[in-house]
């Protein structure tokens, strides 16, 4: 049998395939389609919730719900869509949570995202990232999830609406706010951000 | 296209997400626009860092926590779906059995014997000619109601005289009206109809 590893890696193995078999039963399946994604989800819901914790839990609550729900998927449309959209909407209802109660899940990661962007520029390229990190946390949440879908997930328009549940137009213009926000905010490291698109290697941890 | 029309189509320019046309006249305005290809340079630049961000990954045990608990919810649902079932034939047998029971030994159909009929009243107080009187059967006819026994014309509505314990005690009420007693004579005999 092949190791889940390389099942993983197999683009032979598509994920509607996977799927295919976890509809039939097959455990082993689902075990794989969960190592396909979970870093994802984490890229992706970490930076939408802010919190490692809470964004664990609703990635697991996600592949709970594709667990369960199995036989409601089609494949009319793609695994990841069908992933994506449940994470997100898990995601949307605990802002929607905090937003009832007023919490914020940790306070120094508030303190963090509320905290003013430093005003020095004679950063080193490697010690943007935290303060990238800060200006797509500060972003209105719309505007953030269709960024983080594209330029983290990178996930064509198309299957962006369909996560988002919106028209192709409205992610056009929702990821070209988003990037012109980012570049009013971090004005101050224009040229550090044009350096580091440039691809300087990453070390350093959201959380 | 100006200045406006193309900074709103930047990122989908960036992102290959325009149609060829729309991709010519904007890449035609970058030609005479340096402020719109500065911009373009610095859009392309914020999502190129967004792309080096550092990848954040799953700690070790999580694909075991999530297979242990899809196998909890699992023997849970499989569990609830059992007991569902269980108290679905339960309901149905309790059902059956009751069926059962009430053809077996339930009231059975009123069926009409000469013992249930109200007596025959005319037979009671005697009938000269001898011809067989019709029984008063409330069992048997549905439509046969109280309305329809003979009211004596002397009969008294009961409305208001419910109070009066004289009458209540010395008369026969059916339904609004009182009868009046009827002595016992040797013509004539007190009747008492039950239902």
């Amino acid at each position: 049998m092949e190791s889940s590893t390389n099942t993983r890696n197999n683009p032979k193995v598509t994920d509607k395939e996977l799927m295919e078999l976890i509809q039939a039963g097959d455990e082993r399946a689902f075990g794989i389609l969960v190592e396909r994604f979970q870093d994802r989800l984490l890229n992706f819901v970490g930076r939408i919730v802010i919190d490692r914790e809470t964004a664990e839990e609703l990635i697991q609550e996600t592949f709970l719900r594709v667990f369960s729900r199995k036989a409601s998927y089609t494949p009319d449309y793609a695994v990841s869509t069908w992933i994506y959209t449940i994470a997100l909407n898990l995601a949307r209802s605990e802002l929607r949570k905090r937003k009832l109660r007023r919490y914020i899940s940790l306070d120094f990661i508030k303190e963090e995202i509320d905290a003013e962007l430093p005003d020095k520029i004679d950063l080193r390229a490697e010690s943007l990232s935290p303060i990238i990190e800060q200006a797509i946390a500060k972003l209105p949440e719309d505007y953030k999830t269709a960024f983080i879908l594209c330029d983290i997930q990178r996930l064509p328009y198309q299957q962006i609406a369909e996560v988002m549940r919106v028209p192709v137009g409205t992610v056009k213009s929702r990821i070209n706010r988003a990037r012109s926000m980012l570049r009013d905010k971090l004005k101050p490291y224009k040229e550090i951000y044009h350096e580091l698109s440039r691809g300087i290697p990453q070390t350093i941890s959201l959380y | 296209m100006n200045c406006r029309g193309v900074s709103r189509r930047l990122s989908a320019y960036i992102d290959n997400e325009l149609s060829p046309g729309i991709k010519d006249s904007v890449e035609e305005h970058f030609n005479s626009c340096i402020a719109c290809k500065k911009m373009l340079s610095d859009l392309k630049a914020i999502s190129g860092a967004a792309r080096t961000l550092p990848s954040l990954q799953m700690p070790e045990g999580f694909k075991k926590r999530v297979m242990d608990s899809a196998r909890d919810r699992n023997r849970k649902t499989i569990a609830v779906s059992g007991l569902k079932l269980k108290a679905a034939f339960s309901g149905f047998a309790f059902v059956g059995a009751a069926v059962v029971v009430f053809l077996l030994a339930g009231p059975k159909a009123p069926t009409v014997t000469p013992e249930m009929t109200t007596p025959d009243i005319t037979a009671e107080i005697g009938n000269p000619a001898g011809e067989q009187s019709e029984s008063l059967d409330f069992t048997e006819d549905p439509t046969l109601k109280i309305e329809s026994f003979p009211i004596p014309e002397d009969a008294r509505a009961i409305d208001f005289a419910i109070n009066d314990s004289s009458i209540l005690n010395d008369s026969l009420k059916i339904d609004n009206y009182i009868l009046p007693v009827i002595e016992k004579t040797d013509e004539n005999i007190n009747v008492n109809v039950q239902f």
